[in-house]
């Protein structure tokens, strides 16, 4: 019995023990996870910055590849369609590709950083790279890759593509019959792409100050369609259609500054100042092509291409609230192109080079300035009445020198002086635009709107057909805004053929007057839709 | 909670300021009663303040001190904003502030301002404090109490008053909500703080923090809150929320309680400036356009700008359908690829050239892509030099090089005497390239040879 009551009490202390042990552990179980969640804590704070980010890969071939313009041959005559078209600006090319998107930043959205790749691995990728210091700075880095493709079935049998000289495969033998040329035939590309390296920055100091500074680098290489004539036996024979070289850079950089405070009159007023600069850069200033005629009387023709040239333009923009509900926004800016590249010689031929035709100058020495003035005040005359008062000026101002050429050569066909044009001088054409106009709107509702306006423009020409056109317009609009008419007429003053400026261009060219094709003495328009 | 907005008031009374100093009120009410029951307030007072102020960037007496001392008022105005409006006292202290200094003058000198009761006096030069603590955006916001339009300002002229004048009581109590349009019934209503908003819409807070301004706003605090933009929302609340309900600004196109003038007064009073500078009397305000109309402000859907579509031109083709159109067209520039968009050319916010071109003209804006047609020539061809648009539809035509007619006809439009128009199609006029076969560099030349164009 004792044993029974020491077995039962052992049991009982045993079953005591190991709840006791089991509370014990339950309660270190308890405890432990508490402490661990703590030391974690410790060891991984919350993470200050955050990431996220698609990345898409994949891979193309063909089973049927569609004609992208690979050089296959002698395919003359033959009538495979061009997808010069599906492929204008885009190229989809057997091979990898991919799209990456991603991003990181901190989590009290002070920073952040986006990343993009478009169209990887394609002719028509691109990618950015996107990063800012919220309200601060911001800053955007871009490459972009841009074809545009006229034709993917062209065919010659010129060397040289893309360079400044075409020239004959050898073995050519000159002349038009297909015996001659199908031989020599080839399929390429015309088109050109464009690389474009672009940085843009913008800070913003204070809420009252915004700088903005952007650079823009643009590349351009291929070919473009062009035509040349004079290989034949007269000048307008045989026009032969070309690849034309294209390479050449585009640089753009502008810097501006904008204050935005309180007028003396206690209203908004902002200022803001800018410069915008473009430098264009040509590798090429012309180019040459061996003719392929058997009857011609040249060897080679000589086409110029575009020269570079420089734009500088300055502009300062004041728009500040005024008394009475009104609103002036002005605007006054100058521009400046120039340009003076070296012009090429008048002909490559040189049996075509008397003594005459020394050129007057080197170069143009091209400069063209515009001066432009735009004046807006609006005034709330009633919360649904409105006014707009605008005054816009604008000057193309061209000082080129105007060069006066006593004999000149319009193809390098001509031999000995043969041939050669009549005197010819280039005219420095300049204008003044002026606009002035008056808009009167209500608008009793979202919907309803009543309008009417007056306009006023006139241009003064220099050295043109044309010294002065006015014209004065009237627009009207009415119910739901979208039903606007309008009237105008426009008078031409056109100069005596005494005053006419002439070119002694050939006949045929001398005619490109606005005053045949705007011969409208105070006609007016009937009210046309738009 | 009244005994605790006067002890938030006392600290000031131990500032020196001309009611005295606590012990100069001790010397005047000496007797034991006084001191325990003075004793029972300031603990129980202390109680209910460290209550309060156990909140993180709680309102401490002290940054109320040092703004009614016009110290720090930068710093106490964030703490403003940051302050646990959940605090009822608070939140009444603060209506009650802002109400009292929307009817004080523009620029009361409270200190020197003649009241007959000091205590009224503290509190009152508090409270006008108090209601000029907000932020920069809320006070440029449209105010109701100026004149709307000239007419009115000529009255006010008229009347001897000026448009700067302070505003009528009546209606000044009321903040933004009201709008521009005096017609419109005002909507009494004040500040509630953005933590109540968070209430029911956490989720497009949290959308809104991923957008640049909500960026902006998490690290300057205040300067994004709910109410600086839709207006103060204490209405909107005791009414149980809804769009548009308690006069709160919804901004939503389709929402016809206000005017588009009204809702893009919101945005303007921070944006009018840079590519905004030109909104007024531009195409697209007097047609009536919001800002939200092309914008949206809550999330970021587009890369930059905020716009309503991810693809910029989709926006725009919401109304220029002629222009979508045009872009498919065969011959376009790339656009519908994505390589350039509207915005490249246009300022949509108005400018000062036709067609809301961002240049000084029309050849100025093509000459940045194109500045091999740019110049000066030396031989110039008259219609280019004027205007690219005479011969090319830049947004796309069914010819090529977008010009708008096909060659010979286009240059038939002022060569009427060129080399036989009628000739068949095997010509070497017409076909190809027709007149550009010879006549290549039309858009000028340099060639002391290209009088003609053609070299």
């Amino acid at each position: 019995m004792k044993r029974r009551i020491s077995l039962l009490g052992t049991y009982v202390v045993g079953v005591a023990l190991a709840g006791a042990g089991w509370t014990s552990t339950a309660a270190l179980a308890q405890t432990k996870p508490s402490a661990a969640t703590d030391a974690l804590a410790q060891a991984d704070p919350v993470p200050f910055w955050w990431f996220h980010g698609t990345v898409e890969t994949g891979g193309r071939f063909f089973l049927n590849n569609p004609r992208t313009g690979t050089p296959s041959g002698n395919q003359v005559g033959t009538t495979v369609p061009s997808l010069a078209k599906y492929y204008e600006y885009s190229r989809i090319a057997p091979g990898p590709f991919g799209y990456v998107n991603l991003a990181t930043g901190t989590i009290d959205g002070l920073y952040q950083i986006n990343f993009a790749g478009i169209n990887i691995g394609y002719g028509d990728q691109s990618y950015y790279l996107d990063a800012s210091k919220a309200g601060e700075h911001y800053v955007s880095l871009g490459f972009d890759q841009s074809p545009h493709r006229y034709s993917n079935t062209a065919q010659t049998f010129y060397q040289g593509v893309g360079s400044n000289s075409l020239t004959l495969p050898s073995g050519f033998v000159k002349g038009t019959t297909a015996a001659n040329i199908v031989p020599f035939l080839y399929e390429t590309d015309i088109g050109i792409k464009r690389d474009t390296a672009s940085v843009e920055y913008r800070w913003t100091p204070t809420t009252s100050w915004d700088v903005k500074a952007d650079y823009s680098h643009l590349r351009r290489t291929g070919t473009q369609i062009d035509g040349v004539t004079g290989f034949g036996s007269s000048a307008f024979s045989s026009p032969t259609q070309v690849p034309k070289p294209v390479s050449d850079s585009t640089q753009n950089f502008g810097l501006n500054g904008e204050y935005a405070g309180t007028s003396p009159w206690g209203k908004n007023f902002t200022l803001k100042l800018a410069y915008n600069g473009s430098q264009y850069s040509d590798d090429y200033s012309a180019y040459t092509i061996q003719g392929p005629y058997s009857n011609g009387t040249i060897s080679a023709a000589q086409l110029s291409l575009p020269p570079s040239n420089q734009a500088n333009a300055f502009s300062g923009t004041v728009g500040a609230d005024l008394p009475w509900k009104s609103r002036y926004v002005g605007t006054i800016s100058y521009n400046m192109m120039r340009q003076d590249s070296a012009f090429i010689p008048m002909t490559i031929n040189p049996a075509a080079l008397p003594a005459a035709l020394v050129l007057p100058a080197s170069s143009l020495n091209g400069a063209i300035n515009t001066v432009l003035s735009n004046n807006v005040i609006t005034t709330k005359i009633t919360p649904e009445f409105t006014s707009k008062l605008s005054y816009r000026y604008y000057d193309f101002d061209n000082n080129t020198p105007e060069l006066l050429f006593p004999r000149w050569v319009s193809y390098d066909h001509v031999t000995g002086g043969l041939g050669t044009e009549s005197a010819i001088r280039s005219l420095s054409i300049s204008y003044v635009k002026q606009n002035f106009g008056e808009e009167l709107n209500w608008r009793p509702t979202r919907e309803w709107n009543v309008g009417i306006g007056y306009g006023f423009e006139r241009y003064n020409w220099t050295r043109d057909s044309v010294d002065v056109t006015n014209e004065h317009s009237a627009r009207f609009s009415w119910i739901g805004s979208r039903l606007p008419g309008s009237a105008c007429a426009r008078a031409a003053t056109i100069p005596t053929a005494s005053t006419r400026p002439t070119t002694t261009t050939p006949t045929s060219l001398a005619s490109n007057s606005r005053a045949a094709a705007q011969p409208t003495r105070g006609s007016s328009t009937p009210p046309i839709g738009r | 909670m009244k005994t605790s907005s006067v002890v938030v008031v006392r600290p000031r009374v131990t500032d020196g300021l001309p009611i005295g100093d606590p012990n100069t009120l001790k010397r005047r009410h000496p007797t034991p009663l006084v001191l325990i029951a003075t004793i029972a307030v300031l603990f129980g007072a202390a109680f209910a303040f460290c209550q309060s102020a156990s909140a993180e960037g709680a309102l401490k007496v002290t940054d109320i001190s040092a703004m009614l001392r016009g110290q720090d008022t930068v710093k106490t105005q964030a703490k403003l904003q940051q302050s646990d409006v959940n605090d009822g006292a608070f939140s009444a202290l603060s209506a009650f502030a802002q109400g009292i200094a929307a009817q004080a003058p523009a620029h009361a000198n409270t200190s020197a301002a003649p009241l007959d009761e000091p205590a009224f006096a503290a509190l009152k030069g508090f409270a006008e404090r108090l209601g000029t603590a907000q932020p920069e955006s809320m006070k440029s916001m449209p105010k109701v109490a100026e004149a709307d339009n000239a007419l009115d300002a000529l009255r006010e002229f008229m009347q001897g008053g000026s448009t700067s004048a302070p505003p009528p009581a009546a209606s000044s109590k009321s903040g933004p909500v009201a709008g521009g349009k005096q017609s419109r019934p005002l909507v009494e209503a004040t500040y509630v703080g953005a933590k109540v908003c968070l209430t029911c819409h956490s989720t497009q807070a949290e959308a809104f923090g991923k957008t640049l301004m909500g960026r902006i706003g998490k690290t300057q605090k205040g300067k994004f809150d709910c109410e600086n933009c839709h207006g103060p929302g204490s209405a909107h609340v005791k009414a149980g929320g809804g769009r548009g309900v308690g006069g709160i600004i919804s901004f939503r196109p389709e929402d016809q309680a206000r005017t588009a003038e009204e809702n893009n007064g919101v945005c303007l009073a921070c944006h009018e400036r840079g590519d905004r500078t030109n909104w007024h009397g531009s195409t697209h305000e007097t047609r009536g356009l919001m800002c939200t109309n092309c914008h949206t402000v809550m999330k970021e859907v587009s890369r930059k700008n905020q716009l309503k579509t991810a693809f910029e031109p989709e926006t725009c083709f919401q109304c220029h359908k002629d222009r979508r159109a045009q872009m498919f067209r065969s011959s376009h520039m790339p656009l519908r690829e994505g390589k350039i968009v509207c915005s490249d050319c246009h300022n949509p916010h108005g400018s000062n050239t036709e067609a809301l071109l961002k240049k000084d003209s029309i050849n100025d804006t093509c000459y940045t892509c194109h500045a091999e047609k740019r110049g000066p020539f030396l031989f110039e061809h008259a219609p280019v030099r004027e205007n690219c648009d005479n011969c090319h539809e830049p947004h796309g035509t069914v010819n090529e090089n977008s010009l708008k007619l096909s060659r010979p006809r286009l240059c038939f439009e002022c060569h009427q005497f060129g080399h036989s128009p009628n000739a068949g199609i095997s010509s070497s006029f017409t076909m190809g390239r027709s007149c550009q076969n010879c006549h290549t560099a039309v858009h000028g030349s340099n060639s002391p040879a290209g009088g003609a164009f053609q070299r």
